[in-house]
C-alpha cells in the first residue's frame, strides 16, 4: 500500500522484516523482488507522489566545490527517485570495466561482469525490454546498416532507449501489495546503532520538523540515490562520532563527464545515412529503439591507456559556411553525391577513474530536519582530460584512414585542454564495493563492512563506472543484492 | 592541341593520348620511339596540368591556412609530398586518368592518417597530405 506518513501518529514504532530508504529505481526493483518472499517490507520516501520543486530544492541543496556541477536538479525527491528524470539509456557496462587494470589505481570489482550478466537479462524484464541483444551486426538489414572501421579497432556498442518513469509503471503494483507499504513524506533522519554495535536496530522517520515515527527492521537498505547515500552515512557520523567508522564514505565520487557539443563529424557514403545511426531501430511500435555508439576497441584502450568512452552521434547539423572548403575537398576526393555525406553533432560520454580527492563531504549548514547538506568536490585530472582527447583523436584518426569521414573539434577543447565539461547526473562510487573494508564501503554483497544489518543499493556501490549509462546496471546490482537477502534474511 | 583545364577540354586531352598510345602500339618500335621522343615533351606537359587541375579544384582557403602555425620547414615538407605525388603520377605511365590522381592522393591520406601525420585545421583533424594540397596551391598562386 502507498501511505501518507504524515498520517502516522507521532511517536508510534513500526516492525518490518525488510526496510528500503528511497524508492528510486533502486528501492522499487528491490521491494518487487522481495515481494514474492513472505515478508513484511517497507519503503520510506523523503518526497511525494510528485516532486513539489520547491522542497526539493529546500533539501537538497548544497555546495559546490569542484567542477560546475548542479546538485539540485540532479537529484530527484519523490515517488520514483531520480528515474522522473531518467533520459531512459539502458546499457551494460562492457566487461572490461569491471576487471582490474593495473593503470587504473582502485579499479576492478569483486565481482565479474559473468557473475553479473544473468541480472542484466533480468533487469531488462524490469525496464520492459522484450530483447536482450548487445550484438550490433544482429540489428543491420536494410537502410541499417554499420559503418566499417579496418582494422576492427573501432566498435559498435549497443544502446536500448525506453522512456520509462518507474513511479507511474509500478504505482499500482504498490497500491494493490498487501507485504509492501509505501510511505511517502518520510525522511530517515537517524539510524540508531550503538557505536560498538554491528547491528542498526531502528531508524527515526520525520514527517515534519515535530514529528516522527520509528522503524525497526531486520534488515536495512540504504537506496537514497548515488549521492544522498553517502549524506545520509555522513550525517550519521556527525550525530555520532564513529558510527559508521568507515573512511570511505563519500569518497571517489565518479561521474561519466560528457563532451556535449565538443565535435562534429562529417560521414560520407551510403551508410552515413542509415537509420541506425539516425533514429535507431525501432522495436515494438516505437515503445523502445537501439542505437549503436563509436567505441575505440578495449584492446587499443589497453594499449593506449584510453579510458572507455562512447561516441553518440545526436543528430545532423547544418554545416557552417568555414566547413565549406573542406566538405569541397571530401566530395572530389570521394566523388560522393550530397546525399551521401551527413555533418553530425556528437556527444562523447566518458569514464573517470576513482579519485578520492573527488568527494562528498558535508558542509554546516542544515535542512529543516537537522541532516547537514551535501558539499561536492568532482575533480577530473588533466591525464583523464588528455586521454579522453587522445582516445577522440584517434577515433578521428580511424575515420580517416577507413575513409568513412572527418571528425571536427568544437567547443570543448582547446589544444586538447579541457575549456568545459558537462556530466550526466550519475553519481557513482561514493560507497564504493571492494574487497577490504580499507578501499571501500561495502562488499561483494553490497553489505556495508562492519555492520550486519545495513546494505547499499544504488550505483553509489560502482567501483568504477565505465562509460554506460548506470541505471540498468543498478537494476542488475539491485536484483543481485535481492538474491542475497533472500538467502540471509 | 591542348588548351586549358576545364571538363570539356579533358575529351580533347584523353583524345589526344588514346591518338598517340595507339599510333605507338600500332607502329614500330622505332617508330614509336621517335613519336616519343618528339612528343614526350607535351605529354609530360599534359600529365603535369591533369594532376594539377585536380589539385587547383581543391582551392586555396586562405582563413584555413592562417589558422594554422606551421614552420617553414614543415610546409615545405608537406608541398613536397603534393609535388612528388605528381611526380609519381606522371612516372606511372598507364596512370594518365585523373581518377589515377585522385587514387594516389587517397592513398597518401589513408597513410597520413595511419601513421599519425594530422594536422588540426579549425578543429578539422586533416591528414598533412590533405593540408599540403591547400599549401601546394597557394604556393603556386604566389609563385604565379
Amino acid at each position: 500500500m502507498i501511505k501518507e506518513g504524515r498520517n502516522i501518529k507521532n511517536g508510534t514504532e513500526l516492525e518490518y522484516d525488510l526496510c528500503i530508504i528511497g524508492s528510486g529505481p533502486a528501492g522499487i526493483t528491490l521491494a518487487l523482488e522481495m515481494e514474492s518472499e513472505n515478508k513484511r517490507i517497507c519503503i520510506l520516501e523523503a518526497g511525494g507522489k510528485k516532486e513539489v520543486v520547491k522542497e526539493t530544492k529546500e533539501f537538497f541543496r548544497g555546495e559546490n566545490v569542484g567542477l560546475p556541477y548542479d546538485i539540485e536538479r540532479s537529484r530527484s525527491r519523490c515517488f520514483g527517485g531520480t528515474s522522473n528524470r531518467w533520459a531512459g539509456y539502458c546499457a551494460m557496462l562492457d566487461p572490461e570495466d569491471m576487471e582490474e587494470k593495473e593503470w587504473v589505481p582502485l579499479s576492478g570489482w569483486p565481482i565479474s561482469f559473468k557473475e553479473l550478466l544473468p541480472y542484466y537479462k533480468k533487469a531488462h524484464e524490469i525496464v520492459g525490454l522484450s530483447t536482450f541483444e548487445y550484438d550490433p551486426e544482429k540489428w543491420t538489414g536494410k537502410d541499417h546498416e554499420l559503418l566499417e572501421f579496418k582494422g576492427g579497432l573501432i566498435n559498435h556498442k549497443i544502446w536500448y532507449f525506453k522512456n520509462l518513469r518507474f513511479a507511474e509503471k509500478f504505482k499500482k503494483d504498490f497500491e494493490k501489495s498487501e507485504k509492501i507499504d509505501v510511505f511517502l513524506n518520510s525522511t530517515v533522519t537517524v539510524i540508531n546503532k550503538p557505536v560498538n554495535s554491528q547491528v542498526v536496530r531502528s531508524v527515526i522517520v520525520n514527517t515534519s520538523e515535530t514529528d516522527t515515527f520509528t522503524i525497526k527492521a531486520d534488515h536495512f537498505v540504504l537506496a537514497c540515490g548515488g549521492m544522498e547515500n553517502a549524506r545520509v552515512l555522513l550525517a550519521q557520523n556527525e550525530i555520532k562520532k564513529g558510527k559508521f567508522p568507515n573512511n570511505n564514505i563519500g569518497k571517489y565520487f565518479i561521474e561519466h563527464p560528457h563532451y556535449f557539443n565538443s565535435f562534429d563529424m562529417l560521414l560520407f557514403g551510403k551508410r552515413s545515412n542509415s537509420f541506425l545511426y539516425r533514429k535507431g531501430k525501432v522495436m515494438d511500435g516505437d515503445d523502445y529503439r537501439i542505437r549503436p555508439f563509436f567505441q575505440v576497441s578495449s584492446k587499443i584502450r589497453d594499449k593506449m591507456h584510453f579510458p572507455n568512452m562512447v561516441f553518440k552521434i545526436i543528430h545532423s547539423i547544418k554545416p557552417e559556411k568555414s566547413y565549406l572548403n573542406i566538405l569541397g575537398m571530401m566530395k572530389r576526393l570521394y566523388r560522393s553525391g550530397d546525399r551521401n555525406f551527413r555533418i553530425s553533432n556528437i556527444v562523447i560520454m566518458a569514464e573517470q577513474y576513482p579519485n578520492s580527492s573527488s568527494r562528498i563531504t558535508l558542509t554546516d549548514k542544515k535542512d529543516k530536519y537537522g541532516i547537514p547538506f551535501l558539499r561536492l568536490d568532482w575533480r577530473l585530472t588533466d591525464k583523464e582530460v588528455k586521454k579522453a582527447f587522445n582516445c577522440t583523436e584517434f577515433l578521428g584518426r580511424q575515420l580517416g584512414e577507413s575513409e568513412l569521414g572527418r571528425l571536427k573539434i568544437r567547443l570543448f577543447f582547446n589544444k586538447g585542454k579541457l575549456k568545459r565539461v558537462g556530466y550526466g547526473s550519475h553519481h557513482l562510487g561514493t560507497t564504493r564495493m571492494s574487497k577490504t573494508p580499507e578501499q571501500g564501503v561495502v562488499d561483494s554483497n553490497c553489505m556495508m563492512f562492519g555492520v550486519r544489518n545495513l546494505s547499499i543499493a544504488g550505483s553509489s556501490v560502482f567501483p568504477t563506472g565505465g562509460c554506460s549509462n548506470p541505471t540498468l546496471t543498478i537494476l542488475a546490482m539491485t536484483i543481485r543484492l535481492a538474491d542475497h537477502l533472500k538467502k540471509i534474511l | 592541341m591542348i588548351r586549358s583545364d576545364d571538363g570539356n577540354k579533358n575529351y580533347s586531352r584523353r583524345k589526344f593520348l588514346k591518338r598517340g598510345i595507339a599510333f605507338a602500339l600500332g607502329s614500330t618500335s622505332a617508330g614509336a620511339a621517335i613519336y616519343l621522343a618528339l612528343e614526350g615533351s607535351k605529354i609530360d606537359q599534359f600529365l603535369s596540368r591533369s594532376s594539377k587541375s585536380i589539385l587547383s579544384r581543391f582551392g586555396t582557403p586562405v582563413h584555413l591556412l592562417n589558422s594554422v602555425q606551421l614552420s617553414r620547414t614543415q610546409e615545405e615538407r608537406m608541398v613536397k609530398r603534393i609535388e612528388s605525388l605528381k611526380e609519381q603520377h606522371n612516372s606511372g605511365g598507364k596512370k594518365f586518368e585523373n581518377k589515377g590522381f585522385t587514387e594516389l592522393l587517397r592513398r597518401s591520406i589513408r597513410n597520413d592518417f595511419r601513421k599519425g601525420r594530422i594536422v588540426i585545421v579549425e578543429g578539422w583533424f586533416l591528414s598533412e597530405t590533405e593540408f599540403g594540397i591547400f599549401l601546394y596551391n597557394k604556393k603556386k598562386k604566389y609563385l604565379g
